[in-house]
């Protein structure tokens, strides 16, 4: 045992002393909270499980929290606001949900100019899929500055294996919004990946109007990676594709035949997907709360927790699709695959 | 003359019958233990099962984000999971070890006795063995990959143990008489073998002719004076260079040594002990094997029920998603994947409610119809979905799995019956000598007798040689592990270094002790120097065996090896005082061949007495064997005849005043230094580097047990005793020493690049024989040109070997440093390559530079 698990071991004694039961099982030994706090929560979609777990953990840890939630509910404009607000009220901790949220709040960490951003204030990321590509921090190791996180997606070489576990393929399909760096980026990781592993990669971005995608090319799309050869449908961190047009795109690709894989679950909980990769919601929030834990009650640095995500990840499949495409999951992904649509 | 005939025989009958008896039983023994070790390895795989049934059911909550303690429907899990045969109890306890559900809902919040030290975070199940309780546990991890607490199954193995004690009863009834039957076998062959070789009459007659051959002394006795000096100063078992027939020139010699007709006895004997237990072990192993099947197939068939269970349950769940059972896919996967974890599984089929096949992995066995109907060998589970039964599952036992060749047993008795020849060989040398009541042929010139009394038969020597050496070889497979052990005692010492440093500081002490210890031993008498020596190492490895504290570890092997190297000196100054010019060589043979024997016997004999008895009660059957060595030679070797040397002995020890004007001569000799930097000292950096610390770290490494390091170390050892005296043999003839170092270097290279390259089971094996006989190669040639060179540059003989002796064995004090030093930057098995790179690339460079620096090497190579 190393010196470290060692001192754990003490912490954990110590802690089991007066009031240990079953009940406060987990619960690591943090100096008792002096005062309530106030996290000031910035949302895209409202509260999700995420939050519920976020909140869980930290209530668990007997914090008492005033939250503060503004929700842009995607509207962008309304992000100089809410950031006028946080610097207003100097909330103990920021929580950010998404990249584009987070993006406004605290900028690119390389842009000089300190004034539009929040700096001064430990901020706390979350459902941000690339933070590093999208320049939000440095390093994940160590992210410097004021701000960390926890990234929902999988790394991509674990969705492709899952993906080759499912179906060894030759040819996989992607649909993306070129508009949304969030989903450039992860096709680029996903382009590498493919390469590495001398599959083939076929690419159908949007088209853009006015540096918009129109959602009535969706079928065309969808059809074209049919016609190319693809034999699944990568569905990435795209909010155009996989969260707001997610019914019209499970749809199509049920009725085009094509198995469909995605990064992030809820196209295959509630639309007709294949499959997917993803973190537990209720997890991440979890997980998030232990760094928030790690700010408030043990006063560690944002810039010196490391961004992370999940060490297990959870593979959903949705078993209606898979009867109506005749795709069954292999018995090794089932035995420990969460089952939908039965 | 009969009489003595009958004494004879009834003692070397009786030694014969009790190796015999003894190494039987052994056999038995290992049998037995490793039966009983495979069939706790059988139940423990299947309460594994369990395990991680549990397991499975527990991270699933986890993986989901919630807390241990909040997966309330584990409690109801556990019950159902704890039907399986044996399970008293199944816990789940936390990080800070409470125990959070349990089967008996009385622990909750309790500690489980079993962790109290903690858990381990280790990656595999931790299998813990407290009286007839086993417990299986395996930590559970959260969703942030933190260790939050562990899951544990706890089995009660008191109807296993009555199997094995009832196993045990009837392999002692078995054992009785077929031990009887040995003592019996033997005794009678050992009189018939006496018979045809002529009894004592025979030997009589036979010793008229040879004591002729004595009285003419060697026709070179200057040469065989510089040999017997070389091997004086060599008590290294790696210094083997006169087990190679003498030169030609000493035609009574080689018929004193050849036709010595007690050696053809006790060679025929110890052939006869080989035979009787060659055919008794195979005997005892073939009925051993018939007591164990009865009681493993049923534990077998448990366990596969058990895998059939989990499999079932996998396929049931397809099933009840509505997946029909010829589409699913995977199968072939999950099956295989099921079939190469139990190897006493042979096939697992998968067929249709019509018992049509679907899909199988394996070669389902033919058995016989009443194997079949019984049903012991297979077990068909009905899969089930939602039109009830939909297919069946069908598991093949393998029915030769227990007779299927058990290799690590096969070489544990194989080893047993080479440690018990080897033994035999050299009490039964002994014990015709003290019978026959004979003397060393040609110790004594005639006519000598009258000035110095008695002489001192040196065969009395080798078994307290052997038994000495015994104590140290046997620590050899496991005192790098040992170091590695109580590494954490001295925490400020880097790891790397507390490894080998132990090994470095004993090879240091032990090549130091040399020079001086020649002189302490003759100042001091023989006899006492030799036991007060030998009553030194037997007293560092007790303290070796009680220190828990690595400094005083190191130094009591400093010690130990003190006593080895004061020992060994003075035991061969023994023979040089008891022998002349024209025997010496053959004496030092006599003392070499112990050194080998031992060689061979230790490692193997130590790695299985360390495996079932631990290192330190090891350390201690090495201590015991050096003080029983010290009082053999205080039996064998009365008092006071130990200064009745040979008189006009020329040979005697070294000491400083031989050492230093040497030095400076041979130092500006460009072959010397090439011979020594190029090929002695990386030769000796090999061979304790990676022998007695590379090998033992990274069998180790690689899941070896200490018999399995044992056996390969003996590799070595066996393998240069078949090449050294072909090498030697070949290079006197071929008159080529340089060729031979050379090669010897590629080919320590050669020899080694297995071990680096391939880690199959065999791999170290072939290595280690390869790099016995490769070391060979450079042995005998070293020496001689040592000698030569010596002569060119006006050196005695002695002090040149002196110096030689004194550098390649500083070589072997850097060599565990070296290896270790090299593996710190990479791994044990680049370590290896790299001391083989080393060594090849020593022989390239002094392969250049000796020839350079001699322009006419045909003459040099003419012996002077």
């Amino acid at each position: 045992m190393t010196a470290l698990s060692r001192r754990r071991w003490l912490q954990w004694g110590a802690a089991t002393g007066a009031s240990l039961l079953a009940g406060s099982a987990g619960v690591q030994a943090n100096p008792a909270p002096t005062r309530r706090f106030r996290i000031f929560m910035v949302l895209g979609r409202g509260e999700g499980t995420n939050e519920r777990g976020f909140k869980d953990h930290l209530a668990r840890h007997g914090l008492e929290i005033d939250y503060i939630v503004r929700d842009t509910g995607g509207d962008s404009s309304l992000l100089p606001g809410i950031v006028a607000e946080i610097k207003q009220l100097r909330p103990d901790l920021v929580y950010t949900w998404g990249t584009p949220q987070t993006r406004a709040v605290v900028g690119p960490w390389d842009d000089p100019a300190p004034g539009p951003y929040v700096r001064d204030l430990p901020v706390l990321f979350t459902y941000v899929a690339t933070p590093r590509d999208a320049r939000i921090v440095p390093n994940l190791e160590r992210p410097g500055g004021n701000v960390t996180g926890t990234i929902h997606i999988a790394p991509i070489a674990a969705q492709v294996n899952t993906i080759l576990a499912y179906r060894p393929i030759s040819r996989l399909a992607v649909v993306f919004n070129p508009a949304e760096r969030n989903s450039v980026l992860a096709v680029e990781d996903l382009r590498e990946e493919c390469t590495r592993r001398d599959l083939e990669l076929i690419e159908v971005p949007a088209p853009l109007t006015d540096g918009k995608p129109d959602p009535a090319d969706i079928p065309g799309l969808i059809a074209r990676c049919r016609e190319r050869g693809g034999e699944m449908l990568y569905l990435g961190p795209d909010t155009f594709i996989t969260t707001t047009h997610r019914h019209l795109v499970a749809a199509v690709a049920l009725a085009e035949r094509l198995p469909s894989f995605s990064a992030t679950e809820l196209i295959v909980r509630s639309d007709q997907a294949l499959f997917a990769l993803s973190s537990s919601p209720y997890g991440i929030g979890r997980l998030t709360g232990e760094k928030a834990v790690q700010i408030l009650l043990q006063g560690q640095s944002p810039g010196a927790i490391p961004v992370e995500t999940l060490h297990r990840f959870s593979v959903l499949i949705n078993m209606a699709t898979a009867k109506k495409l005749s795709c069954y999951p292999p018995l090794s992904l089932l035995n420990f695959a969460e089952v939908v649509g039965v | 003359m009969i009489g003595e005939r009958h004494i004879l025989a009834w003692r070397m009958g009786s030694v014969i019958a009790l190796t015999v008896a003894m190494a039987i039983a052994l056999a038995l023994i290992l049998a037995f233990l490793k039966f009983d070790q495979r069939l706790l390895k059988v139940t423990g795989d299947r309460l594994e099962l369990v395990l991680d049934e549990v397991d499975r059911q527990t991270e699933t909550g986890l993986a989901l984000g919630l807390e241990l303690a909040e997966l309330e429907g584990l409690s109801a899990a556990l019950q159902r999971a704890a039907r399986a045969r044996d399970v008293t109890r199944i816990e789940i306890w936390n990080e800070q070890g409470r125990i959070l559900f349990s089967t008996h809902p009385e622990r909750v919040g309790s500690r489980p006795e079993a962790i109290a030290q903690g858990q381990e975070d280790g990656a595999g199940p931790n299998r813990r063995l407290l009286g007839d309780e086993l417990l299986l546990s395996l930590p559970l991890t959260n969703g942030f990959g933190r260790v939050v607490g562990a899951v544990g199954v706890t089995a009660c193995l008191g109807s296993l143990r009555e199997s094995l004690s009832g196993v045990r009863r009837e392999l002692l009834a078995m054992a009785t008489p077929l031990v009887s039957l040995a003592l019996l076998a033997t005794l009678g062959v050992v009189f018939l073998t006496l018979r045809l070789s002529g009894g004592q009459n025979g030997l009589a007659a036979r010793d008229a002719g040879r004591k002729t051959a004595d009285a003419t002394p060697g026709s070179s006795p200057d040469r065989g004076s510089a040999r017997a000096a070389a091997v004086g100063h060599s008590p290294r078992v790696l210094d083997a260079t006169f087990l190679h027939p003498l030169p030609a020139g000493d035609p009574g010699q080689r018929a004193a040594t050849r036709h010595d007709p007690i050696r053809t006895l006790v060679f025929r004997l110890t052939a006869v002990t080989l035979a009787l237990l060659l055919v008794l072990s195979l005997l005892a192993s073939w009925l051993a094997l018939h007591q164990f099947e009865r009681v493993l197939y049923p534990e077998l068939r448990l366990k596969a029920q058990g895998v059939s269970a989990v499999l079932t349950r996998q396929i049931d769940l397809a099933l009840g998603y509505g997946i029909p059972l010829a589409e699913l896919p995977g199968l072939d996967a999950v099956l295989a994947k099921a079939v190469a974890a139990h190897p006493d599984i042979v096939a697992i089929a998968l067929e249709t409610s019509d018992h049509h096949f679907l899909a199988a992995h394996g070669q389902r066995p033919a058995i016989s119809v009443a194997a079949a109907a019984s049903g012991d060998l297979e077990i068909l589970a009905p899969l089930t979905g939602w039109d009830g039964i939909e297919g069946w599952l069908r598991l093949s036992l393998d029915p030769d799995w227990v007779a299927k060749a058990d290799t690590e047993l096969i070489l544990e008795v194989a080893s047993v019956i080479l440690v018990s020849v080897l033994v035999a060989f050299e009490v039964l040398l002994l014990v015709a000598h003290l019978t026959l009541g004979r003397s060393w042929p040609g110790a004594m010139a005639p006519g000598e007798n009258a000035a110095t009394g008695t002489p001192f038969n040196l065969v009395f020597l080798r078994l307290p040689v052997f038994l000495f050496c015994l104590s140290e070889e046997v620590t050899r497979p496991f005192i790098p592990t040992y170091a590695q052990a109580l590494a954490p005692t001295a925490p400020w010492l880097p790891l790397d270094l507390a490894v080998s440093l132990p090994i470095s500081l004993f090879m240091l002490i032990w090549a130091l002790s040399q020079p001086l210890g020649a002189r302490f031993s003759g100042w001091f008498g023989r006899r006492p120097a030799f036991i007060a020596a030998a009553l030194l190492s037997g007293l560092g490895l007790i303290l070796t065996a009680l220190t828990d504290h690595l400094l005083a570890f190191m130094a009591w092997r400093c010690l130990t090896a003190l006593g080895y190297g004061l020992a060994l000196i003075t035991a061969q100054g023994l023979v040089v005082d008891h022998t002349r010019g024209h025997n010496r060589a053959s004496g030092l043979a006599l003392f070499i061949g112990a050194l080998l024997a031992a060689g061979v016997c230790g490692p193997v004999a130590g790695g299985i007495i360390a495996d079932q008895v631990g290192p330190t009660t090891t350390l201690l059957v090495g201590a015991v064997l050096a003080l029983t060595a010290a009082a053999a030679l205080a039996r064998l070797l009365p008092k006071g005849q130990d200064r009745h040397a040979v008189q006009g002995t020329p040979a005697r020890t070294i000491g400083r005043r031989d050492l230093s004007p040497a030095i400076a001569k041979l130092v500006t000799d460009r072959r010397f230094t090439a011979l020594m930097i190029f090929s002695a000292i990386p030769a000796k950096v090999a061979a304790t580097g990676v022998l007695f610390c590379l090998l033992p770290l990274l069998l180790t490494e690689s899941g070896a047990d200490k018999a399995e390091i044992g056996r390969t170390q003996m590799m070595y050892f066996l393998f240069f005793i078949i090449a050294s005296p072909l090498a030697a043999n070949l290079s006197d003839r071929w008159q080529i020493r340089r060729g031979f170092i050379i090669a010897g270097g590629l080919a320590t290279l050669g020899a080694l690049t297995p071990l680096a390259l391939t880690d199959q089971v065999w791999g170290p094996f072939l290595a280690i024989a390869l790099f016995g006989a490769a070391q060979a190669l450079i042995s005998a040639p070293q020496l001689s040109l040592v000698t030569q060179i010596a002569t060119q540059v006006r050196v005695a003989e002695i002090s040149a070997i002196g110096w030689y002796r004194l550098l390649e064995r500083l070589g072997g004090a850097l060599g565990p440093l070296v290896v270790i030093g090299l593996a710190a930057g990479s791994s044990y098995r680049e370590a290896a390559l790299g001391i083989g790179l080393l060594c090849g690339g020593s022989a390239l460079l002094f392969w250049l530079l000796y020839r350079r620096s001699d322009p006419a090497p045909a003459l040099l190579e003419t012996p002077p």
